[in-house]
């Protein structure tokens, strides 16, 4: 072996270098993001000044409160609440149903079905976007439409409007199916020669033993309805029902002169949810990063 | 139990199965038919016509994949997208392969690696723009204050037509990689440590064993990762639309953009879903790719 490579062997079983290189990562990750909080905790006259200084002078949580009340991003958030909780509910009932029946009940056309999901999973999004907004605006005998969906606005600017388009998605779908064949059967024809029923089956025994599964598509729904724009931006235009994400894109534009201390508080705090999401979950997150594709 | 019993109720549970079963399914089909099924088609149909909201419309054959083809703004927009693309999934799994090697060395603190690293793929794609906006403020921003401290003046990044688009790409990067680094770190505990110890006693470093172990095992990930983030980075429009509305002078337009733009902004909703049309079936030819790479891939 040459000296070289001795020596940089000795760096490496050091552990020094692998170290060094994550910490200079790490800190251009969080650079912005520490950026953005320190922005958010200073005032208009620090931001602007002719020699602003790196921390705040006098850190001051004024923007915050500014966001939440006058700026409205109380209302965003809780908006955004319910959009993404809407989702997920929808999302972890329509697709454990579907999945169990396509992973343990024998009926025509299951594989037909089966193989379609598959096939939907590779459709991007923009294939769908005008179709889809043209069956909101148009629903029949919504928002004042009539029975040939003209009329009035449809579900435009209201939360089934948001939710029912992604209430259940070919991932979703693929992913609870995976799941449940992996269950062992055994314990289904137990309670089957008990005379249970397929459902009591499904309530009872799968979804019990399904924590990890629903926990995973629970938390990628959340988090991807939490972050979702392009649906939104298409399907509302007043601000009552606004999403954080919404808000802040229309904050920017139509503030007069550039508010980047409230702004930053906003953004911090639409991520905020996020992290705690990641930090309590990150088992069933990197489980489901596994699920959307290795295991395809 | 008498016999006869345990028959009929067997055979009545083989329809009760299949009764249950398309009460479970069903709701789940309604919702893919109606948004996702029929609009394929939908999509396909509007692409022959000139349908707008507002004014009655009419088939109009090949014309609007006619212009879409012979546009130039399309076409800045495809070599724009293709830019985007390439330089945001070459660094990106790049940085993520090695953070996530480096991540299995035995070091402390790996949450907080973890969760650092991983940061910037939670953040909205909104809530990112506006953390890099700022970030890229000429005067006031990060970037250009840490240029600055080394000596270099920055430039105008977002606008200024030669940096726009870099500009974008670093953030992309900056947001896409920990993904990456998640799946690989996922896909590492699969390989086997005896290889590694195997290459410990030939007296191999971690560069040797990261060439000759770490990156062949993991080909199979690096070529799904590298179509998963090229789809979802050929469909890139929130941090477009939010940073640079495809400005300045359309340098950072891309396909998606332009199907927004002229779906929603100009009412062209045929011409719109030709485009759209165009982006699906070069998306489905890059899958096929990826299904044809994965079926050649080394049983290991």
């Amino acid at each position: 072996m040459t000296a070289i490579a001795q020596f940089s062997r000795g760096i490496w079983s050091g552990r020094s270098a692998a170290y060094c290189i994550l910490s200079l990562v790490s800190l251009t990750t969080i650079a912005p993001l520490f950026f953005m909080i320190i922005t958010a905790l200073k005032s208009n006259a620090e931001i602007y000044s002719q020699s602003p200084s790196f921390l705040p002078l006098t850190p001051s949580l004024a923007n915050f409160s500014e966001a939440l009340g006058r700026s409205n991003f109380l209302l965003y958030i809780t908006n955004s609440f319910l959009y993404a909780g809407g989702a997920t509910i929808c999302m972890l009932i329509l697709a454990s149903m579907a999945g169990y029946a396509l992973a343990r009940l024998r009926f025509p056309g299951r594989t037909a079905i089966f193989v379609s999901i598959i096939a939907l999973l590779l459709v991007p999004w923009e294939t769908h976007l005008i179709p889809n907004f043209l069956t909101i605006r148009f629903f029949p005998l919504a928002g004042g439409n009539d029975i040939f969906g003209q009329g009035g606005s449809g579900f435009v600017n209201t939360f089934p409007g948001l939710i029912i388009p992604g209430a259940v998605t070919p991932f979703g779908i693929f992913l609870m199916r995976q799941f449940f064949s992996t269950l062992p059967r055994e314990i289904e024809e137990a309670a089957i020669i008990d005379g249970a029923s397929h459902l009591r089956i499904l309530i009872e025994i799968a979804l019990p033993l399904s924590r990890p599964a629903l926990a995973t598509l629970g938390i990628l729904t959340f988090v991807g309805t939490w972050n979702a724009f392009t649906w939104p931006l298409v399907v509302t235009n007043s601000a009552s029902i606004y999403t954080i994400q919404l808000a802040l894109q229309v904050f920017r534009e139509s503030s007069p002169i550039q508010d980047w201390g409230i702004l930053m508080a906003a953004s911090t705090i639409s991520v905020f949810p996020l992290i705690l999401v990641f930090m309590f979950g990150q088992k069933y997150f990197i489980a489901g990063m596994a699920y959307s594709g290795l295991k395809g | 139990m008498p016999l006869g019993f345990r028959i009929r109720s067997a055979l009545s549970a083989g329809s009760s199965e299949k009764i249950t079963a398309y009460a479970l399914v069903i709701p789940a089909l309604i919702i893919l038919a109606f948004f996702y099924f029929i609009p394929i088609l939908a999509t396909t149909a509007f692409s022959f016509t000139d349908y707008s909201l507002v004014n009655p419309w009419g088939w109009v054959g090949l014309e609007n994949y006619e212009e879409v083809f012979s546009s130039e703004q399309f076409r800045v927009a495809m070599i724009n997208t293709v830019i985007f693309t390439v330089g945001t999934v070459v660094p990106s799994i790049a940085i993520g392969l090695i953070t996530a090697a480096l991540l299995e060395t035995k070091i402390r603190f790996k949450w907080l690696f973890r969760l650092a690293l991983y940061a910037p793929a939670l953040t909205s794609l909104v809530t990112a723009s506006m953390v890099w906006i700022w970030a890229y403020d000429y005067q006031l921003g990060l970037v250009n204050q840490a240029l600055t401290f080394v000596g270099i003046s920055g430039p105008n990044w977002l606008n200024d037509p030669k940096s726009a688009m870099p500009a974008l790409i670093i953030m992309s990067i900056w947001r896409s990689f920990g993904f990456c680094m998640l799946v690989y770190v996922a896909a590492l505990q699969g390989v086997s440590k005896e290889l590694y110890e195997a290459a410990e006693l030939d007296g191999a470093n971690w560069w040797r064993k990261f060439i000759d172990i770490t990156i062949p095992s993991l080909r199979p990930i690096t070529f799904f990762l590298a179509v998963t983030v090229t789809v979802s980075a050929f469909q890139a429009f929130d941090a477009i639309f939010v940073m640079t509305k495809g400005g300045p002078n359309s340098t950072t337009t891309t396909v998606v953009h332009q199907i927004y733009r002229n779906g929603f902004e100009f009412g062209r909703m045929g011409y719109a879903s030709a485009m759209a049309l165009v982006l699906f079936w070069l998306l489905v030819a890059i899958s096929a790719i990826n299904a044809i790479g994965f079926r050649r891939k080394p049983r290991r």
